[in-house]
Formats: C-alpha cells, sequence, structure tokens
C-alpha cells in the first residue's frame, strides 16, 4: 500500500495537467505508480522528467544492456517494482527470459557475454558499495568509450535515486515478479 | 584524478544561476571533477542538472537542515568528501559547527529537535537501507504535507543519487 497519494490527472491542478500530458506524448502510456506518486510535488516531477526521459531516450548505451543495469540495481536492493517493471522493458529491448531468471548467477551464468556481464557487475557493486573495484571499472573502458561509461554511471546512478523513492514511498510490484 | 577525462558543460542560461549557486556554495565549479566527468555526456548532465537544481532549491525544509540531510546521505554511501563540502555550506548557513559535530548521533544529541531527527533518521535509513520501514516514513507525517515529504525524499534520493555516480567515477571533490 502506497504511503503517499497515487494521483490521477484530474487530481493535478489544472495548471500541472501539462506534466501528464507530456508523459503520454512522449512515452505513448499513462504515468506509472512512481511518477504518480511524485506529482504530489508537480514542480518536482517537472525537474525530474527531463532527466528520466534522457535516460531512456537520449543515450548511445546500448538498451539492453541499459536494461540489464536497471533491473540488476532494482535487484540487488530489493525493489520488486523496479524489477517488475524494467523486466517488461528489457523483454521488449531483446533481453532473453533466461538472462532475467539468471541475474544472481551473473558472475558464472553462460547466458551472458562479457560486455553484458561487466555492466550488471558494474551495477551490482554500486548498488550494494556505493563504488566499484579497477577491475570492475577496466572491464567497462575494455568495452566502451568514455562517454558511455559516464551514461552508464548516470543510469545507474539515477536508478538509486530511483529504488529509494519506491522505497520511502512503500511502491511494490502489482502483481507476481518471477 | 577521475576515471574519466574531464569535460566542460555548457549549462543553459536559465539553469546557470542555480547550478552556479549550488557549486560555488561548496566551492566547486563547471570544470569540477563530478560535473566534469559528467560533462562526457552533456545532455545527460543538462538533464540532471535541472533535477538537482529543482530538487535542492523546492525541498522545502530549512537551509541548514538540507544541507544535513546531504551529509547524512553522502556520509551512508560513503562519499565523504562531498559531505565535507556540504558541511562547510551548512557552517556558511549558520548551522553551529558543535551541532555539526554531534551529527553522528542526532538520535541523541540535545542539539537536534525532534524534527530533525525524523528527517535525518529517514534520510539514513534510505540512503543505507533503501527501503525505509512504514514507522520511519510515518514520523515525517507530524510535521510535513505530503507535498512536503515528497520533496525531501526525493532530496534524499538526488544526493544518494549522485554519490553513486561520483563514487566510481572516482570524482568525488577533493577534501577541503
Amino acid at each position: 500500500m502506497p504511503r503517499v497519494p497515487i494521483l490521477s490527472r484530474e487530481d493535478l491542478a489544472e495548471s500541472d495537467r501539462d506534466i501528464y500530458d507530456d508523459y503520454e506524448r512522449v512515452r505513448k502510456v499513462g504515468p506509472s505508480g512512481i511518477h504518480r506518486a511524485i506529482a504530489n510535488a508537480p514542480a518536482l516531477l517537472r525537474a525530474y522528467m527531463p532527466i528520466s526521459n534522457a535516460l531512456r531516450f537520449g543515450t548511445k548505451l546500448d538498451p539492453r544492456l541499459r536494461e540489464l543495469a536497471i533491473v540488476m540495481v532494482g535487484h540487488v536492493t530489493h525493489s520488486s517494482y523496479e524489477v517488475q517493471a524494467h523486466s517488461r522493458f528489457a523483454l521488449k529491448e531483446g533481453v532473453r527470459p533466461e538472462q532475467l531468471q539468471q541475474l544472481s548467477l551473473f558472475e558464472s551464468s553462460a547466458v551472458y557475454n562479457t560486455t553484458e556481464r561487466a555492466v550488471i557487475r558494474y551495477a551490482a557493486e554500486v548498488s550494494l558499495k556505493g563504488q566499484v573495484s579497477p577491475p570492475t571499472f577496466d572491464a567497462l573502458r575494455k568495452a566502451f568509450s568514455d562517454d558511455v561509461i559516464v551514461e552508464l554511471a548516470l543510469q545507474v546512478g539515477f536508478y538509486n535515486s530511483v529504488v529509494r523513492i519506491l522505497g520511502a514511498f512503500g511502491i511494490e510490484a502489482e502483481g507476481p515478479t518471477s | 584524478m577521475s576515471r574519466v577525462p574531464h569535460q566542460p558543460i555548457a549549462v543553459a542560461t536559465e539553469l546557470l544561476p542555480a547550478v552556479s549557486a549550488q557549486l560555488e556554495a561548496v566551492g566547486e565549479d563547471l570544470s569540477g571533477p563530478l560535473f566534469g566527468a559528467m560533462g562526457n555526456a552533456p545532455e545527460l548532465a543538462h538533464a540532471y542538472f535541472g533535477f538537482g537544481a529543482g530538487v535542492v532549491s523546492r525541498c522545502g525544509i530549512q537551509p541548514g537542515l538540507r544541507e544535513l540531510v546531504a551529509m547524512t546521505v553522502l556520509e551512508a554511501i560513503g562519499a565523504s568528501n562531498m559531505a565535507a563540502r556540504h558541511c562547510q555550506l551548512a557552517l556558511t548557513l549558520g548551522e553551529p559547527e558543535h551541532k555539526l559535530r554531534q551529527r553522528h548521533a542526532f538520535r541523541t544529541a540535545p542539539e537536534f529537535s525532534e524534527l530533525e531527527r525524523a528527517v535525518l533518521s529517514f534520510a539514513q535509513e534510505s540512503a543505507r537501507d533503501v527501503n525505509v520501514k512504514a514507522q520511519t516514513f510515518a514520523k515525517l507525517a507530524t510535521w510535513f504535507t505530503v507535498q512536503e515529504q515528497t520533496a525531501l525524499t526525493l532530496l534524499v534520493a538526488y544526493y544518494a543519487g549522485l554519490a553513486c555516480i561520483a563514487l566510481p567515477l572516482e570524482a568525488e571533490p577533493d577534501f577541503m
């Protein structure tokens, strides 16, 4: 049960409804639970959406790798909502179901290639320890240019914000997670 | 030295005052290590600045407590140099030095009010554990509206995310 109201478009002041309209225009779906919770502070939802959209639509990072990283952030921080929502996105972007199912075994499982393993390891280490070991960072350097590494760093950092918003508001997965 | 080269970022005119004020207040500028590292992805950095400027300017708590929140979150994640910068800022905002020295004992030290204890307990638990206990969040409702609780949540989340960007890139500012 969420600890703050989950607002519909009609709950917003008329002057703020454009935030939801823009959301639907950009994403082709209505605002999700976390955005409808942040809408309790409409000015902050306005500040939040540009970085959320830029990370979704404006990066060079392969979207499969992006989603693997985000699901791993949710996985290690026990954010059921994040895992559920981004597992759907991951599958749409071409991540294979067995890659989602074996995240706990990513170091040894044969379903991941070297680059996928490097990205998942980075996401896990940052989310668990705040920082990453030199070998973990070196593995990124072998796979990516500096700009893509920074994109990944911003993705993982931002989703460490997202899981804390979900964890404060008590927003959990809407159905069984698998 | 950061793990990525530094790149200058062009900040949009409308964001420049807010961003510059934040940076100058903690002894940074737009070529500092964190913002220089983020400059490798300038569009994202620009959007991230907008998020940070919005959250910091509209968090709804008084500036001294805001800086205590930043310190609490950053220290919980291990970003001690960033926390030290915010400690300097808290001093310039008028927070007493002896109170700042007692910040790790905020639950019991007499320098802290019940409101501050509720806010800092929430900040520490969110930063450290990610998932916050219902009773910790519920205490915020004693002093804050839903809008203010939402803003405070985003403030905590913002600094947690920032630490999770700076530390792996080794782009914390130098210790002052």
